[in-house]
């Protein structure tokens, strides 16, 4: 007799429906993000919300269930719970047995099911990549360097991308400096967007859909003269390449691959953080950068765009082959069959990319550890070097859609992406955010090469004395991150409504509540950097030289956690029901614009 | 779990070295209990090291760091005590040792001086002055019924009866949603014969008069009007039909709803409690063999149970909590969770006021409540182990609050109930079953800080049939509109407009949202949602299992119970334990459409002559 019909809540795998891999000692389990029930004071179910797979646990299993973490083999797992709970030699029997039984009960997913969840690989044809994007304003300098540099390429790599420059200059005299840098290479093909005229995306999407012209004109009108206007030529471009794949590069990077300092054959699979070295001198990181022959922009469209069946597939015949033991499980939902990658990008070197202040620069990685016990020195510039090298040493697949345009990004925009803010700053942010919203299973590429980020002027960065002012467009990519959970809807674009309604609802808070959520995400943020920060003190590996430095980092306003500091900057509540109401309308609005444009604008 | 006395304080004052000088009761002195309550509110812990973190406490901004052993004591606190309170029952929780007991009391003591607990007194500093604010206006008692004339016939001669004891003449509203012409004939009838009585008839024509006017002013609302107002398409039930007639036609108004098996008849609790408990206690419940084994456990009340309800319905709950400490027994503080804290708002509001019921006891097949029994139920069934016997036969019970209490927390579900339909509340499926419990779960969300007032006496509610109540062996058909409640309950905490009108609109984007799910996402909530339940009332029966103090008869039928098809959570049974998923995405979609146009609706008819 089943033990179900005495206890209900135990989930036999009924007969005949034996586990789908044949495990091995070798295989590796994914531990996933499980639901736990209680059922009694010392007893629980515990459920897989990826198969609904069960069983009922007592409090001491689960306790040890959830010291697993990652996708490790079985005597790893084993290893590695016993050590998280610090539990004698004598109890590994036990929780061998229970984790074992927990494989055999679908609590844990052998790797090779997991990846299954993907659907067959096919060797399905991706569309072409079908411009490389330029967004500029007002830096010709830097559009010609860019340029001189793409047809440097080009004569190496004999391929002929086409370019499309989009000039938001304010100036006429920068737009007519870029015609004629574009004129003077008459190699390249070059298409020029010039977002200052009448005939401009705005007017013709407004004549197409004037019900819409209000959302229209807060993605795409015309910045005034002292903002700054990222979001809106990214806007351009998204509708530009609305249902195609495209590729798009700063204007102050230039087109000449570096190789990494720091290289490890192999694809890795998870969430690491970017490991980064920081240098005296350009020409010194540059010494430690070599040139590298390959063509970035294929290596960006090699996998942009790829279903992860195929991604996978790739990946696992890459040299070095592929590691997943840092797969959280959070990730779990990403193995779905609509993944794919939506994003890629590659290493920067140069200047790293953050205005004021970057949370990566205090929590490093390990690699960056082990990098300043070998150059302690290194340790007194980290906050004056704007020159650093910043990537993974490895191929990284992530199952998250984090963006950055510091250098060469690549987007599949042959599914819909999401909009930015006409105006400010986190333009990446936010698209990337956004993004892993309305794509729940989507996948970014980190790519094992670096592209030089060669600016004018040093960044003006925070001191350990000084405050952060609050951003209220970081506000609400905070506010996307923590609604997204939360919606069912399947289709990108009601995802992208929905979350525009939360963003509405939003702008309709009380006071109170806007303070609060602003509170709560100034504590998580110090709360975090505190907790890396902490935990780089508490390691012996940590070198002193750095821990002085973290430790005047630790005293910073920006970590501080008391009431008093949280509450200290005055809160733009009325901006940020402005931007608000005005950004969840947009979004509302996209998804019928991008369409349009996929349609008409061919 | 007994309320506790608690000092009425009127000065606030966070330091608990000088709040603890405050009057105490000999029976808490004796205990050494002394000192006001504090109340754990929903605290955040940040990790800030591998073994300290920042706690923090939403509501008032305050944070302390403490290391995880502290953090550990903190979480084992939680409802409204003293602090020598929770100190006994973090130590009890914990199993730690006496000699840790000093420093359990230093923390909390610490916890309290910065802010983590919250001093009874300024929660409720929190709804500022009571003012004498407007009441509402009344606009009468709505009797909803549908092809019962007797019934309805014996609710008019109760409210004839009662106007003629009180000499009060409350405005009565009959809306017949009969599907027999007899049975309206014989309705109007009754009405006639009741001329004393200021009784209006609303039938079907009045509903769809209503819906033609508002059709005509908002011809884009065609859908969501029939969806919420249309005549029941064959075996439809329509109990949602005039509830959402009665919420838009006297929009701006209170008003008072009462189902046509009723008897007006208010009746005392069986075993009475004075005093205003504030906090949310499970219902009592008492069964019996017979109704006149209920009427002689719970004698007659010489009440006017309409004027019980106005008493309390519409009112800001700082006006409700004074008028409650005027009470003679004064106010006491029982079961308050993290949440309540929230509820002590300025714009906090009794939304509801509900009575409780002997007789039938409202479920059609199967009710958890049975099978997780409160403190007094459990304790009148260790007095009197006999009555196990007919534990799911009997379907004469006695249900409700023994005493009144003032809930931070929003429910509709009564014989009689009070409804502040002043600002816009929202409506409920036109055609399903738990159109009340929709009901109830969506005011909750559209009014986060809205309070219900429960009152201590029983309406008789009559069936004339028995009902076919499930057995251990049976399953349990999936009920659609449970699926919706549970959604709207998880996702309530992600609203963050304030006016309810927005509330609504994105509750209804919610919905919408929902209804837009593939059916892999759909099935795994829906198995998700019925896993809770299900393990939800296994706990219940385990807790239960556990108590020395339950009758061992009770234990063997729980036992039973553990086996039933209900409970059961292996992935199969899951599986078919669930509504279809495309019964559950249409009933989303336009249940979220209705709450989408409401506002508007309600709108039009608060500027309509009424």
């Amino acid at each position: 007799m089943p033990s179900s019909i005495f206890k209900p809540y135990v989930n036999d795998r009924p007969v005949g429906t034996p586990a789908m891999v044949r495990s091995t000692a070798a295989t590796p389990w994914f531990a996933p993000a499980w639901t736990m029930l209680p059922l009694a004071s010392k007893r629980c179910l515990v459920r897989n919300p990826l198969d609904g797979a069960s069983a009922e646990l007592s409090s001491g299993e689960y306790a040890a269930l959830s010291a697993c973490d990652g996708c490790h083999t079985l005597g790893e797992h084993v290893a590695r719970a016993a050590k998280q709970l610090v539990a004698p030699p004598e109890h590994q029997p036990a929780i061998n047995e229970l984790l074992e039984r927990c494989s055999r009960q679908g609590l844990l997913i052998a790797l090779p099911d997991l990846v299954a969840r993907f659907g067959s690989a096919s060797a399905s044809s991706v569309a072409p990549i079908a411009g490389v994007a330029i967004p500029t304003a007002d830096r010709p300098q830097f559009l010609a360097r860019l340029l001189a540099g793409a047809s440097r390429l080009q004569r190496r790599v004999r391929v002929a991308y086409q370019w499309h420059i989009f000039d938001d200059s304010r100036s006429a005299e920068s737009r007519r400096a870029n015609r004629e840098t574009i004129a003077g290479c008459p190699d390249l093909h070059v298409i020029y967007h010039d977002l200052s005229t009448s005939d401009s995306l705005e007017r013709r999407l407004g004549a197409a859909l004037p019900e819409l012209r209000d959302e229209i004109g807060s993605l795409l009108a015309a910045a005034g003269p002292d903002e700054r206007s990222c979001g809106r030529t990214m806007n351009h471009v998204l509708l530009e390449f609305a249902g195609k794949r495209f590729l798009s590069i700063d204007d102050d990077v230039l087109a000449e691959p570096r190789q990494p300092p720091l290289e490890r054959p192999g694809v890795e699979v998870g969430f690491a953080p970017k490991a980064a070295y920081w240098y005296k001198s350009l020409d010194a990181a540059l010494a430690a950068c070599p040139e590298v022959s390959i063509d970035p922009f294929a290596e960006h469209a090699r996998w942009l765009g790829l279903p992860m069946a195929e991604a996978w597939r790739h990946a696992e015949r890459e040299s070095g082959g592929l590691r997943a033991e840092g797969l959280p499980g959070v990730a779990g939902s990403h193995f779905e069959a609509e993944a794919r990658v939506v994003f890629t990008w590659n290493h920067v070197l140069g200047d790293p990319g953050w205005s004021r202040f970057s949370g990566e620069q205090l929590a490093v990685s390990a690699e960056t550890c082990a990098w300043l016990a070998l150059n302690p020195e290194a340790a007194r510039t980290a906050f004056d070097s704007q020159i650093q090298w910043r990537g993974h040493a490895s191929l990284q697949m992530s199952p998250q859609t984090s963006l950055s345009t510091t250098t060469l990004s690549g987007f599949d925009n042959t599914v819909l992406l999401p909009p930015a803010a006409r105006t400010g700053r986190e333009t990446d942010t936010t698209i990337g955010e956004l993004t892993r919203c309305i794509h729940p299973a989507a996948w970014t590429m980190s790519l094992p090469f670096a592209l030089p980020h060669v600016r004018e002027s040093a960044r003006q960065w925070l001191s350990p004395t000084e405050p952060l002012a609050i951003d209220i467009k970081r506000s609400l990519i905070g506010y996307a991150r923590l609604r997204s959970d939360s919606i069912r809807a399947r289709e990108p674009a009601a995802r992208l409504a929905a979350l525009g309604a939360a963003f509405v609802d939003l702008a309709a808070a009380g006071d109170a509540t806007l303070r609060d959520l602003l509170e709560e995400q100034a504590a998580d943020r110090a709360g975090r950097l505190s907790f890396q920060v902490n935990a780089q003190l508490d390691d012996a590996a940590t070198p002193a030289a750095w821990k002085q430095v973290l430790r005047q980092w630790l005293a910073s306003p920006v970590l501080r956690l008391d009431s008093a500091s949280l509450r200290q900057q005055p809160v733009p509540l009325d901006e940020l029901r402005a931007l608000s109401r005005e950004f969840g309308r947009a979004l509302i609005a996209w998804p019928r614009l991008w369409a349009h444009c996929q349609e008409h604008c061919r | 779990m007994s309320a506790s006395s608690v000092p009425a304080a009127a000065a606030v004052d966070p330091n608990p070295a000088n709040v603890s000088r405050e009057a105490q009761s000999p029976a808490d002195a004796k205990a050494g209990r002394s000192g006001p309550r504090w109340l754990v509110p929903g605290l955040r812990m940040l990790p800030v090291a591998a073994r300290r973190c920042r706690v923090r406490n939403s509501l008032n901004g305050a944070s302390l760091e403490l290391s995880s052993g502290e953090y550990a004591v903190l979480s084992a606190c939680e409802g409204c005590r003293s602090l020598a309170d929770h100190e006994a029952r973090a130590a009890q929780r914990l199993s730690a040792p006496a000699e840790h007991r000093p420093a359990i009391r230093e923390l909390l003591e610490r916890c309290a001086g910065g802010g983590l607990l919250m001093p009874l007194p300024e929660l409720v500093a929190r709804f500022g002055a009571s003012r004498e604010s407007f009441v509402p206006r009344f606009a009468g008692i709505a009797v909803r019924t549908c092809d019962r004339p007797k019934q309805l016939r014996r609710v008019l001669e109760g409210a004839a009866t009662l106007q003629a004891r009180t000499g009060v003449a409350y405005p009565w509203h009959v809306v017949d949603d009969s599907r027999r012409e007899e049975s309206r004939r014989e309705n109007q009838d009754a009405l006639r014969e009741h001329g004393t009585l200021a009784a209006s008839y609303h039938d079907a024509s009045a509903v769809a008069s209503l819906a033609r006017d508002l059709g005509a002013a908002h011809p884009d609302l065609e859908e969501e009007l029939h969806a919420l107002l249309d005549a029941a398409r064959g075996d439809e039930i329509t109990y949602g039909r005039p509830l959402n007639y009665l919420l838009l036609r006297f929009a701006g108004a209170r008003l008072l709803v009462l189902d046509d098996d009723v008897a007006l008849d208010p009746r005392r609790p069986p075993s009475p409690k004075a005093g205003v408990e504030v906090g949310t206690p499970g219902e009592a419940a008492f069964w019996y063999e017979t109704l006149d084994a209920a009427y002689a456990a719970s004698p007659r009340l010489e009440c006017d149970p309409v004027e019980q309800h106005l008493r309390w319905l519409g009112w800001p709950v700082a006006k409700a909590w004074e008028e409650a400490e005027r009470d003679g027994s004064g106010i006491s503080i029982g079961e308050l969770h993290a949440e309540s804290a929230a509820r002590f708002a300025p714009d906090a509001r009794v939304v509801f006021t509900r009575n409780g019921l002997v007789g039938d006891p409202g479920w059609a097949a199967f009710a958890a409540h049975q099978l997780a029994l409160g403190d007094e139920t459990r304790a009148w069934l260790a007095a009197n182990p006999d009555a196990v016997r007919y534990a799911f036969e009997s379907q004469v019970h006695w249900r409700g609050q023994l005493g009144l209490v003032l809930a931070p927390r929003v429910l509709s579900t009564s014989t009689l109930k009070g409804i502040d339909n002043s600002r816009p509340m929202p409506p409920t499926l036109r055609a399903a079953a738990g159109e009340d419990i929709v009901f109830g779960e969506a005011a909750g969300c559209v009014y986060p800080n809205g309070w219900a007032v429960d009152l201590p006496f029983a309406l008789p509610h009559l069936r004339s049939e028995r009902r076919q109540w499930l057995t251990p062996q049976d399953p349990l058909v999936p009920d659609p509109a449970r699926c919706l409640v549970m959604h709207a309950r998880a996702r309530a905490p992600t609203i963050a407009a304030e006016p309810p009108r927005e509330r609504m609109t994105t509750l209804g984007g919610i919905f919408r949202d929902l209804g837009e799910a593939s059916d892999a996402s759909l099935q795994a909530m829906l198995e998700e949602q019925a896993a809770q339940y299900s393990s939800g009332v296994l706990f219940e029966i385990h807790v239960q299992l556990d108590d020395a103090t339950l009758p061992a008869a009770w234990k063997r039928t729980l036992r039973d119970w553990l086996a039933s098809p209900i409970l059961k959570l292996d992935p199969e049974s899951l599986r078919v334990a669930i509504a279809p998923v495309s019964t559950v995405r249409a009933l989303a979609r336009e249940y979220g459409s209705t709450l989408l146009a409401w506002p508007r609706l309600w709108a039009h008819c608060l500027g309509r002559p009424q």
